[in-house]
């Protein structure tokens, strides 16, 4: 290896330039032999002999200016053999940019540009100015790790534009527990809003957190971290709103809350309602407002403040809701009032023999989409041949051996099963005391895959429930009804519930970012309405809007229907901009070898020796032509 | 059987020319060519004073009647012309095989011999060193003729000094004397190959016949080993474009001093490349020496 001018350049295999002395030899050797020339009988060398002068090449070794062509040729072409390559030594380098949605937070609540946008300024920088034969994975860490493999500097700088700041939380130690361990990057660069952990701020070798714009000195961000749009009870009594506000900061900070509605698609919003407040740190007490207009198909509450805010984005939630009133159809032998149904106040149960379901699908979405159609469905002891696109409380059949419905796979009928174990956090699930539930029989099913097992027996799933594409389902396999009230308090309060989780109602309260998928369909359009800080965009796809994690309210448009749809983010951690957790940083690591790049020389002598030849072919071509013309 | 080039519409070109010398010989037959010999011919040559033992009818009565003196008339004795064709069939004259340098000087012999057997003159030709043929006459012998030639290939000759001087020792009654050659030998040896004709008294023309690779012998090639034709000498040779310019200046002073020799003794050269066309250059550069008319 020799360095030259900066860079250090060596060879693949270096005995190969024995070709070059070889070459040498072997091209002397042709010229000489090439000085004597063939044999040629001539009339007599009476003349010839008396030549004074004869070419170099008859005596001595006096080559002409081809030989030294051909020499250098050889030896381009003993280089190139020998493989030079030109090396340089980098390492592999990690960049983890944490994309959360405190990065939106601005230093400077006066200037426009974020902690994100400073940070990709300095994660920017950092590129530039390492090695140049250093290799850079590009990794973000909202709303899941996602990253690219290891490439160079300027492929590394060309994705930095792509990566936007979302609604999601960091995830930052597990993030670097990944990197740590399977990335094989020799050091782990970081652009975050958080410190790493004291304890671990000396691991300079392997953890380099970049430094860009400080946070602001005092970080005040008051934020919502909730909105809920509630009726008294399923279907029945006023409306309220519910919003919980937060702030962190030093002091205390005078703030309002508006409540604002619209009352129909297009219209701008009305202020209906707001409340001075005070908020402090650790203050979260929820402001209702109470008997806000029923009519109102949207609402949006607003936080201000009289101090500067550093994050904004957090200050905006929405709430909307269908204006349809509850109605749901009943697919069963039996009756609502046979069922019990009935007795579920201020909600309509349309009856539909399962003999007459194939009349109803047959109207197709255009009678689905009208107002006065059920917006949920309940199956009773039936199954449809496929997944209806309306909300739907499956009761499967009872009895019988194993059937696969094409829907579900179900197993043979169990008698008095024991609970083993239910999620306590799905809202289908609150207010149960499930070991007080006796279940004397259970049809047990398979859950698809996207379905959320509620409640498990001995012998197998009982309750499940989930969402897809927009529509939810909730699958039981022991009976619920008839519906017996309070005579029956466990049943009737997980019937009541699984109700209110499949209404219209609850479906378009709105929904938490970041999302798996856009609570949309197929043929539906997509419309954000309102968005908080950011500009408002018009009409999009479904599948433009699957990539949105833009907080805001949309409009769902099929046909000649609208229904509003919210997208919230509340996330503490996020908001709570003081009070962000140091980074503690991982302790194992994944052996990393420094790179060694290699870039190959063979090519340009190759191109040089081609040039060469086609030079030396356009010359003979041009001087034997001026021979035949003189 | 004639070359080729012999065509019947060549033939009848041939037999409108003459072979010319520039001074008068005796023949040995009554031929074409006026003898220096006074005699009986048919030419009215002069008058001259009657002498006793004159025959009376050669006296001009016509003279006598206007003068009243005595003269007879004089006449021109013609007879026949020996001609001698030397051929150069040293191996010089077939390099390079194929150039046509040899069937040049070939034809160009041929040629004079017809033209010189159609007058009924006597031809001898002479290859020194291979062979040497009786006198010829008549037309047919141009046949006999074509064949030994036809058969005829160039090859060395140990010494061609020696071998002239012995084709000329044969020469029994002077008269023409062609030398077809290349003359690319040393000037010594053809001012004394020439100056043994010379002494035979004899009316000598010069026909030097050269090719393309005499005036560039290693065209196309930036170097060689030359080998001689006649000796088998080799020589390691490079030529470029100044060495090329050297040879052909060399060859044009030695063609030079060869013409001021001939020249200075009054020998018409002519010379003929392979490239030219015999026709044009018997017609009009052969005519132009003197020897054909």
């Amino acid at each position: 290896m020799i360095s030259l001018f900066g860079s250090t350049y060596g060879m693949l295999s270096p005995w190969l330039l024995l070709a070059l002395p070889a070459g040498f030899a072997a091209l002397i050797y042709a010229y000489l032999k090439r000085g004597k020339g063939e044999r040629v009988v001539v009339a007599t060398l009476l003349l010839l002999k008396r030549l004074k002068k004869t070419a170099s090449a008859r005596k001595d070794f006096l080559p002409p200016p081809r030989f030294y062509f051909e020499l250098l040729l050889i030896a381009l072409l003993a280089l190139g053999a020998s493989g030079p390559v030109q090396e340089a030594s980098g390492r592999k380098i990690a960049l983890l940019i944490d994309n959360s949605f405190s990065m939106n937070s601005r230093p400077d609540p006066d200037r426009p540009s974020t902690l994100f946008s400073e940070g990709m300024s300095a994660a920017r920088h950092f590129i530039e100015t390492e090695e140049p034969s250093s290799l850079f994975a590009v990794y973000y860490t909202s709303p899941a790790l996602s990253g690219s493999g290891f490439e160079s500097a300027s492929e590394a700088l060309k994705r930095l534009p792509g990566i936007k700041a979302v609604p999601a939380p960091d995830n930052l130690e597990s993030a670097l527990s990944k990197l740590a361990l399977e990335s094989g990057a020799e050091l782990i660069a970081v652009v975050t809003d958080r410190k790493p952990a004291a304890s671990a701020a000396k691991d300079e070798e392997r953890f380099k957190f970049l430094t860009f714009a400080p946070p602001a000195t005092n970080q005040r961000n008051a934020f919502l971290s909730g909105i809920v749009l509630s009726r008294e009870s399923l279907g029945r009594g006023d409306f309220s709103v519910k919003i919980i506000p937060g702030y962190s900061g030093e002091k205390t900070v005078d703030a309002t809350l508006e409540l604002g509605a619209i009352y129909k698609p297009g219209e701008d919003w009305q202020r209906i309602a707001s409340k001075n407040l005070k908020l402090g740190e650790s203050s979260s007490e929820a402001v209702i407002f109470n008997s806000v207009p029923p009519g109102a198909l949207a609402f949006l509450a607003t936080l201000k403040t009289s101090l500067p805010d550093v994050l904004p984005e957090d200050n905006f939630a929405w709430v909307g809701q269908s204006p349809r009133g509850e109605k749901i159809a009943l697919v069963s032998e039996l009756g609502p009032g046979e069922l019990g149904l009935t007795q579920i106040p201020s909600v309509e149960f349309m009856h539909i023999p399962p003999s007459k379901l194939p009349e109803y699908e047959s109207l197709g979405e255009a009678y689905l989409s009208r107002p006065d159609t059920p917006s949920s469905l309940i199956f009773h002891r039936y199954l449809p041949d496929r997944l209806p696109i309306r909300n739907t409380l499956f009761i499967l059949p009872q009895g019988g051996e194993s059937q696969g419905s094409g829907l579900f796979e179900l197993f043979p009928s169990a008698q008095s099963p024991q609970i083993t174990r239910w999620d306590v956090s799905h809202p289908i699930n609150s207010y149960l005391n499930y070991p007080a539930l006796t279940l004397k029989v259970l049809r047990p099913f398979k859950p698809l895959p996207w379905l959320h097992e509620l409640l498990n027996t001995s012998y197998g799933c009982a309750l499940a429930a989930g969402e897809k594409n927009g529509v939810r389902y909730v699958v039981t396999g022991f009976e619920l009804l008839p519906y017996e009230g309070k005579s029956s308090p466990l049943t009737s309060v997980l019937t009541l519930n699984a109700l209110k989780w499949i209404s219209d109602f609850a479906l378009n309260s709105g929904y938490s970012a970041p999302f798996s998928a856009f609570p949309a369909r197929e043929g539906q359009q997509v419309n954000l309405v309102s968005s908080g800080t950011s500009p408002a965009i018009s009409r999009h796809s479904l599948k433009e809007a699957q990539g949105f994690s833009q907080t805001g309210l949309y409009r769902i448009d099929e046909g000649s229907s609208s229904k509003f749809t919210a997208i919230n983010y509340f996330e503490n951690s996020e908001s709570e901009l003081s009070r962000k957790q140091p980074v503690a940083l991982p302790a194992g690591r994944a052996t990393a070898d420094r790179i060694l790049n290699r870039k190959p020389l063979t090519p340009f002598l190759a191109q040089a020796v081609l040039a060469l030849l086609v030079l030396d072919l356009l010359v003979t071509a041009i001087l034997g032509r001026r021979k035949h013309a003189l | 059987m004639l070359p080729e080039t012999f065509t019947a519409q060549y033939l009848s070109q041939l037999e409108l020319l003459k072979l010319r010398s520039r001074r008068a010989f005796l023949g040995t037959r009554q031929g074409g060519h006026i003898s220096p010999k006074k005699g009986h011919g048919i030419e009215f040559s002069d008058y001259r004073q009657y002498e006793l033992g004159d025959n009376p009818r050669h006296i001009d009565w016509g003279v006598f009647a206007r003068t009243e003196r005595l003269y007879v008339k004089r006449f021109q004795e013609e007879q026949d012309l020996s001609v001698l064709i030397i051929l150069d069939t040293s191996a010089s004259m077939a390099t390079p095989p194929g150039e046509g340098k040899w069937e040049m000087a070939r034809d160009i012999a041929l040629t004079l011999s017809y033209i010189s057997l159609m007058e009924h003159d006597s031809v001898m030709v002479s290859a020194p060193g291979r062979f040497h043929s009786p006198s010829l006459y008549g037309g047919k012998a141009i046949h006999a003729l074509g064949n030994l030639l036809r058969d005829l290939k160039p090859a060395a000759v140990e010494n061609l000094g020696f071998e002239l001087q012995r084709a000329i020792s044969r020469i029994r009654f002077p008269g023409v004397a062609v030398f077809i050659s290349d003359f690319l030998m040393p000037f010594e040896t053809i001012q004394r190959s020439f100056n043994m004709l010379r002494s035979k008294n004899l009316d000598i023309t010069a026909i030097q016949v050269l090719g393309q690779s005499d005036l560039d012998p290693l065209k196309d090639k930036e170097s060689a080993i030359a080998i001689d034709s006649e000796t088998g000498e080799t020589y390691e040779i490079g030529l470029d474009a100044s060495t090329r310019n050297e040879y052909a200046t060399l060859l044009n002073t030695h063609n030079t001093k060869v013409r001021e020799f001939l020249k200075e003794a009054r020998i018409p050269l002519a010379t003929a490349l392979t490239t030219d066309s015999l026709p044009r250059f018997i017609q009009e550069d052969l005519t132009e020496t003197g020897l054909l008319g």
